[in-house]
């Protein structure tokens, strides 16, 4: 038990963070990444194993709750069928009964009076003797008896006749109410199960993760869920709890799955393609970017379907934003060639950072939260010093640019990047090696860079030939390794150890991955698709 | 000579006494006599035909068509010097054994197989070289065409002959357009969709029949390995008429075998799934079937005793020499397109069998013939003859190499590259040092490379070229023995001295009188100094009509 | 000749070269038989006199969604949205505001079907007005215009394309190589245009006089097509130098040069209106490229960025020149590209459904002629194909496009008889 003892502690470590979160309601769940929990301590998979564990049980429970209706109602109305079908069998016994014996009784009726008439006409005789008279009367009393007997006999059978009717009519009009109750059990039973199954599976995880340990394994990377959007998706984040998977749309609007029941609610307010998201703090915890060139903030804690806030940020594409670590700047970039920062506080404007001179593809904070960089179509990143705002430096990332003298046209740039966790490497993802500028045909690369020299370390590619370009890029949360998604003719992921040129691993996707987002658990990937997707990928290693 | 005293006597009747300038032993060649029998027999013939060309003109244009390039100066004046009956003939063979001769060849079938095109799986390097070489050892048509259709690039002697599939890419439907167009005299390319809709002769089925030995080939390459011509074990070709399936009258999809025509299918073994391979598919891994339906291309098509193969290699011999085809356009050999002499190209058929596909032997026939030696001067007052009666020597505009080396040649390029090589020195290894000039005139007179050559255009940014460029301007200014150094080398008080130098090296020809004195007037009137009026006098002689065209 | 566009899909290009013989001695020999007989045309030339046109070919095919018949709102729509043009209820896509300012003068063809993908076959359609045809060339429009337009004895050339990429081949046809389009080079200049200084303008007389004459007494007795083409293309060498003043785009202005962009089509433009200026009679403007078959957005941004603005600034030279009302203005390209957005965030080929814009001389501004589709996968409204363009253009200089050429005796649509002019944008 030694072996299980530590992620044991780990779990109990989570359930307990997770106790002071719950303890605290007036305490907002969202948080910006690294996930960081009450006490200080990075938040662990167990933790969000836990919390899924708690959602999804709570969760299945209320389900069963909402639809325990409808196994009572079904139950009742069973009842009601099988008190009308007693009826019914009772009455149908009667009913065959009286039936068998009025024929009887009229045989015995008929024998009566035939005696009754012969002892009639006995009596009639003159000089009947008394007693002939004597029989004829009580010939006539018994045939009277019977005739009243038969009588009776028949009122009953009408009676039960009527009952045997009513009951069937009873019957008759339960069965569709009993389908339909039936049915709403069935769907109930599905709903409920569902919520069951999955409720269950968080709490296996916890036993998973409790055997196998929360370090991520690429090579066991294997999709769990494919949620289906009716219209492209170009990129997604995961919230700071991990519970939300958010992904911007080619319908101008932002789409909020739960992706792991795939519960979906939709925010519409931008006037183009949705190219960026981000979390902010408690009172707007959700920006999103769109082509437009507008930046909105929507108060999503209340689920309201309008943005509380719209600024017209870009002229041109919204290409990128990111939050620094403090999460008192929001930065965002577009095809105007500029960057610009905002107070997340107010969404007031802090400074534009001017001096690309192309379309700003990407921007990020360094880990200690000190610099910014921006990367942009023509491979140029600039490095710029968050507290004076000044640039510090150009890096060379040209190796994923390349102007086409044949069709005129630049290609490429920095489409992502990315810092290591201790904030020496920075990742920059593109295309290299550019052969067909307008079918895209090229390399996916990544440039490594030397973060404090700021020269490029190597240009890693795929350990596999696959064309197209890399679209979205993340560390580790070890910073171990490097997790690529992107592809041209199909999609891929990669995952390199970022002192390697080729990568080590490679999961085919029959669909160019555009964006990636990973879970603040570090083991679990989300990717939009073309095919109007988001896929997610697991690397916990398999139970 | 009873031989030839015969023929001089039948050149003489067929030729109904024309003048042929001077006295003339006339080669006891068959063939040649046929040609004139044959093109001789058309109506008003006499009246129409040229004169035969005096040996200037027949030394520009003998060297031109054999050689690809005008004659140097001095064989010139040793040709029209030479009183040698028979000086004729030996020119040609002189010219057939000259290097130049596979150097010229080397570009005319380059240009007709693969359209210049540039390096792709085969080296354009290594395909000159083996063109170069095979038409040195002048290697048989047949033979060669079976190379061109057959190797898959594997073997190295032979790889540049794969170059015309793997630098098609082996795109089956573009080599069935051109091993059509190119071998058989037939370009298949309106039939693919439905028989063509012009050409009674040329069948759907003909085109997928065609197809179908290619469909299953394939450029195979692993990395860091040269590409290689592969074929898989399936494959098949089906093909329905889009007109019959407009007109509703398609009964459905059509297969066929591989066939050359309306000749008989080839039949092939047949295997299990997966079963036909000697080596089966996998990756990395160039497959082999069993059964290659490619190999059976080379020897159908390039079979020596094959008509059709035979008529488009007469053909194409004849227009090699002529600019035109006995059937006209080469690749449209069909019955509602006759040749305009039937029986002398049955007979040009014959003998490309009878010679076994030898094409120095059947051109040496053709250069000795009356009719290729006619002048490019109608007769004054004769009726104009049409130029599928081969009455009158054709003028042909040179081609972009045959232009960029007579340029050289005329105003001393060669010479001067020649000389450093001492007196053993050949034109053929001058060329060797002048490789950009080739590309030079490429870029003005020759169509992109891949395209397939464009008739002659004659366009405002060649002349540009010819008058403004800085290499051509400073090849005509004195440098080394070049004509301007030559004719600068000319007393000043000797003009008409200077006029037959540049005549002889520019024109192949003496000057006329009148020429003579345009040329003296022109130095007389001209106020520059010597050298810039010598250097025009180039410009203008190398400029001219007369120097653009073969005649 | 320039090497053909190294396009995406990499197509090969179905275009026959006749052979010599069959091909420019006989367009030649046609072209000088018949080239009187234009000139007799008298009406029909005193309609179009002065006329000129200068066609913008966005080479690849731009994307008729993202230019002049935007989609807003629906899933092949894309990204961008439209803006109101100068003309009332006119709306184009947002990546074209400089254009949008001048859309008063210029017509819109939102009903193109040339139900063709291929970029060869497509150029061919747009170019000639006729789909190709095995064996036959037609004549490119600019040959047609420079033969029909072009004053009689004018020392320059009647077509000049620049930035054009791929030439179109053997364009002029049997018009003969006369009428064929002088491609101008990246730098502007005709190559070789300029005489060296060591030869005077008195010895370079002298020698081409000589070389007439030598020329002269080879052509006598002989038949003369081939020779005297040759011998044109001398004369045809010494008249641009004579108009070297023409091609001398040094002189521009400089303040152009802000205005107009300061890139290659910027370059274009202003060479092209320095040209139409100074009489020439057709010119092509390439702009290369728009085979957007990835990043189809990013690319349109990057290409229209370039081309609206200079665009429109050449339009708005042309206007205030007073040059706009004689000089036809067509925007074409192959073809237009796909409704559907692929996976690569690009749009493919597309002949079914597409636009072309046209303005100036004969064109009724802000006019809007056909209707596609909510999505734009469909014409439903005033279909029109190459041959309904080549009448449009044809009346907008006041030619009669129903009149032939004569190609060795048999007659030619000069626009194919089947269609007619898109009559409603014409003013």
């Amino acid at each position: 038990m030694i072996r299980a003892a530590r992620p044991l502690l780990g779990m109990i470590a989570g359930v307990t963070l997770l106790a002071a979160v719950v303890a605290a309601p007036g305490r907002t769940l969202a948080q910006s990444a690294p996930a960081v929990g009450a006490t200080g301590a990075p938040k662990t998979a167990f933790y969000f194993a836990a919390r899924d564990a708690q959602r999804y049980t709570e969760r299945a429970r209320e389900i069963a709750e909402q639809h325990r209706g409808a196994f009572v109602e079904q139950r009742r109305l069973l009842a009601a069928q099988a008190t009308a079908e007693q009826q019914k069998v009772a009455a149908d016994a009667q009913v065959a009964a009286l039936s068998a014996e009025i024929p009887q009784i009229e045989a015995v009726l008929a024998q009566t009076a035939a005696t009754q008439a012969g002892a009639a006409a006995l009596a009639a005789t003159p000089n009947a003797p008394e007693s002939f008279k004597l029989a004829a009367a009580s010939a006539a009393q018994l045939q009277a008896d019977m005739a009243k007997l038969v009588e009776q006999r028949k009122t009953q059978l009408a009676a039960a006749t009527q009952a045997q009717a009513a009951a069937t009519q009873q019957i008759a009009a339960l069965a569709p109410t009993l389908k339909a109750a039936t049915d709403n059990r069935v769907a109930a039973e599905k709903i409920v199960t569902e919520a069951a199954t999955i409720a269950k599976a968080a709490v296996d995880r916890i036993a998973t993760l409790d055997l196998k340990g929360d370090v991520p394994d690429p090579k066991q990377a294997r999709q769990t869920q494919k949620l289906s959007h009716p219209r492209g998706l170009l990129n997604c984040r995961f919230d700071a709890e991990g519970q939300w998977l958010w992904a911007g749309g080619e319908d101008n609007a932002i789409h909020r799955f739960d992706w792991i029941t795939g519960a979906k609610e939709t925010f519409a307010g931008h006037k183009s393609w949705v190219g960026s998201l981000a979390f902010l703090g408690e009172t707007t915890p959700f920006v999103s970017g769109g082509y437009e060139g507008q930046l909105l903030f929507w108060d999503t804690l209340t689920g309201k379907g309008a943005p509380t806030r719209t600024i017209d940020a870009h002229k041109g594409f919204l290409r990128a934003m990111a939050v620094s670590p403090d999460g008192q700047f929001l930065v965002t970039c577009g095809n105007d060639h500029l960057v610009k920062v905002w107070k997340t506080a107010d969404a007031t404007p802090v400074i534009t950072l001017e001096g690309h001179a192309s379309h700003v593809y990407s921007v990020g904070f360094s880990p200690d939260g000190k610099r910014l960089v921006s990367g942009d179509l023509k491979g140029v990143v600039k490095d710029w010093d968050v507290s004076t705002w000044k640039l510090v430096r150009d890096i060379d990332a040209k190796v994923m640019w390349k102007f086409d003298e044949g069709f005129k046209a630049d290609v490429g740039g920095v489409r992502c990047l990315d810092f290591s966790p201790d904030g020496k490497l920075l990742a920059l993802g593109g295309m290299g090696e550019v052969s067909n500028a307008f079918a895209g045909v090229g390399k996916p690369i990544v440039v490594i860079v030397d973060w404090e020299s700021g020269k490029q370390l190597r240009v890693l590619e795929s350990a596999e030939a696959v064309q197209g370009s890399v679209y979205g890029l993340k560390f580790s949360r070890a910073g171990d390794f490097l997790i690529g998604a992107g592809g041209g003719s199909g999609g891929a992921l990669w995952f390199w150890n970022p002192a390697e040129v080729k990568s080590f691993h490679m999961v085919k996707i029959d669909q160019v991955a555009r964006d990636l987002a990973v879970h603040p658990d570090g083991l679990r990937l989300a990717v939009p698709c073309f095919d109007q997707s988001l896929r997610v990928f697991d690397l916990t290693p398999a139970p | 000579m009873p031989n030839f005293v015969r023929i001089v006597v039948a050149c003489c009747a067929v030729a109904g006494g024309l003048s042929v300038g001077g006295p003339l032993a006339w080669a006891d060649d068959p063939l040649a006599t046929q040609i004139d029998q044959q093109i001789a027999a058309g109506p008003d013939y006499a009246a129409m035909a040229a004169p035969l060309a005096d040996d200037a003109e027949f030394i520009r244009r003998v060297s031109l068509d054999l050689n690809g390039v005008t004659p140097t100066t001095a064989r010139v004046r040793e040709f029209l010097a030479s009183t040698a009956p028979n000086k004729r003939e030996a020119l040609v063979d002189e010219l057939l054994a000259s290097p130049l001769y596979a150097r010229h060849m080397e570009k005319v079938f380059d240009v007709m197989l693969m359209q210049r095109r540039g390096n792709k799986h085969v080296p354009a390097a290594n395909w000159s070289k083996y063109l170069r070489e095979s038409f040195a050892a002048n290697k048989p048509w047949d033979q060669m065409a079976r190379e061109l259709l057959s190797q898959d690039g594997s073997d190295p002697a032979l790889r540049p002959a794969a170059r015309f599939f793997l630098d098609r890419d082996a795109d089956p439907h573009l080599i069935t357009k051109d091993v059509g167009r190119l071998f058989l005299g037939v370009n298949l390319e309106c039939a693919q969709c439905h028989d063509h809709p012009a050409i009674d002769d040329y069948k759907q089925a003909h085109y997928w029949g065609l197809h179908a030995f290619l469909v299953r080939s394939f450029v195979f390459q692993n990395p860091n390995e040269p590409a290689v011509l592969a074929e898989k074990a399936e494959g098949e070709v089906t093909f329905e008429s889009v007109f019959e399936i407009r007109d509703k009258k398609s009964t459905g999809p059509k297969s066929t075998m591989p066939v050359l025509f309306d000749g008989k299918p080839f039949d092939e073994p047949k295997f299990e799934k997966d079963a036909g391979y000697k080596v089966k598919p996998a990756d990395k891994v160039k497959p082999i079937p069993l059964h290659s339906r490619r190999a059976l291309l080379g020897p159908a098509v390039a079979d020596p005793a094959s008509p059709k193969f035979a008529r488009a290699f007469a053909n194409r011999v004849w227009w090699l020499m002529f600019g035109r085809g006995l059937v006209e356009p080469l690749e449209l050999d069909h019955s509602d397109n006759p040749p305009s002499h039937p029986a002398l190209l049955d007979a040009l058929t014959q003998e490309v069998i009878a010679r076994k596909y030898d094409l120095k032997s059947l051109l040496r026939s053709i250069a000795l013939s009356q009719t290729y030696q006619r002048g490019s001067l109608p007769p004054a007052g004769a009726p104009e003859a049409p130029p599928e009666r081969f009455a009158v020597a054709p003028l042909r505009p040179m081609s972009a190499e045959q232009l960029a080396w007579s340029y050289s040649q005329a105003v001393g390029l060669l010479d001067a590259h020649k000389a450093p090589l001492g007196p053993t020195g050949t034109v053929d290894q001058a060329m060797d040092k002048l490789p950009s000039v080739e590309p030079h005139f490429r870029n003005y007179f020759a169509s992109e490379a891949g395209r397939i050559e464009r008739g002659y255009d004659a366009r405002s940014d060649q002349a540009l070229f010819l008058a403004h460029d800085g290499s051509l301007l400073s090849w005509i200014s004195p440098s080394g023995p070049n004509l301007a150094t030559r004719m600068l080398a000319i007393p000043a008080d000797q003009p008409e001295a200077m006029a037959e130098e540049l005549y002889l090296s520019v024109l192949s020809r003496p000057a006329t009188a009148e020429e003579k004195a345009d040329v003296v007037a022109y130095l007389s009137a001209s106020s520059d100094d010597r050298t810039k009026a010598v250097m025009h006098l180039i410009w203008a002689t190398v400029n001219s009509a007369e120097f653009r065209f073969n005649h | 000749m320039p090497a053909p566009a190294p396009y995406a899909c990499r197509s090969a290009s179905h275009v026959s070269r006749r052979s010599f013989l069959t091909g420019a001695t006989a367009g030649t020999l046609g072209m000088l038989g018949f080239h009187g007989m234009a000139r007799a045309e008298g009406a029909q030339a005193l309609a179009s006199a002065q006329k000129q046109v200068v066609v913008f070919f966005l080479h690849g095919g731009v994307s008729q969604l993202e230019t002049w018949d935007p989609k807003p709102g629906t899933p092949t729509g894309g990204p961008f949205q439209p803006i109101q043009t100068s003309v009332p209820g006119v709306q184009i896509c947002e990546l074209l505001p400089y254009t949008a300012q001048i859309m008063h003068h210029m017509a819109l063809i939102r009903g193109v079907n040339t139900a063709e993908g291929d970029h060869a076959k497509g150029q061919y359609i747009m170019e000639t007005g006729h789909p190709q045809r095995q064996g036959f060339e037609y004549p490119a429009l600019g040959s047609a215009m420079a033969y029909h337009l072009q004053p009689p004895g004018s020392p320059l050339p009647g077509y000049i394309n620049i930035n054009t990429g791929a030439a179109f081949p053997q364009e002029a046809a049997f018009l003969g190589p006369r009428f064929a389009g002088l491609t101008l080079p990246a730098a502007g200049t005709p190559a070789n245009l300029l005489r060296p200084e060591s030869i005077t303008d008195t010895q370079d007389a002298a020698r081409r006089a000589l070389r007439q004459k030598m020329s002269a007494r080879f052509e006598q007795g002989r038949k003369g097509a081939m020779i005297e083409a040759y011998n044109q293309s001398h004369d045809q060498a010494a008249n641009l130098l004579s108009k070297k003043d023409v091609f001398d785009f040094s002189r521009m202005p400089s303040t152009d040069e802000a205005r107009y962009g300061n890139h290659e089509f910027g370059k274009a433009c202003r060479m092209a209106l320095r040209m139409l200026e100074q009489g020439i009679t057709f010119v092509k403007v390439g702009h290369t490229n728009y085979d957007t078959h990835s990043e189809n957005f990013n690319f349109h941004i990057e290409q229209l960025g370039e081309f609206d603005r200079t665009f429109a600034t050449f339009v708005t030279d042309l206007a205030d020149r007073g040059l706009l009302k004689h000089t036809l203005v067509i925007v074409m390209s192959e073809f237009g590209r796909t409704p559907r957005i692929n996976h690569l965030v690009g749009r493919d080929h597309w002949g079914t459904a597409w636009s072309v814009a046209l303005g100036g001389a004969g064109i009724q501004g802000g006019a809007v002629s056909g209707k596609t589709n909510e999505d734009g996968t469909k014409v439903i409204d005033r279909e029109v194909n190459g041959g309904h363009l080549f009448h449009t253009y044809y009346r907008a200089v006041g030619l009669d496009p129903t009149k032939s050429f004569y190609n060795n005796g048999q007659p030619v649509d000069k626009a194919d008889h089947k269609a007619e002019a898109i009559s409603e944008i014409l003013a």
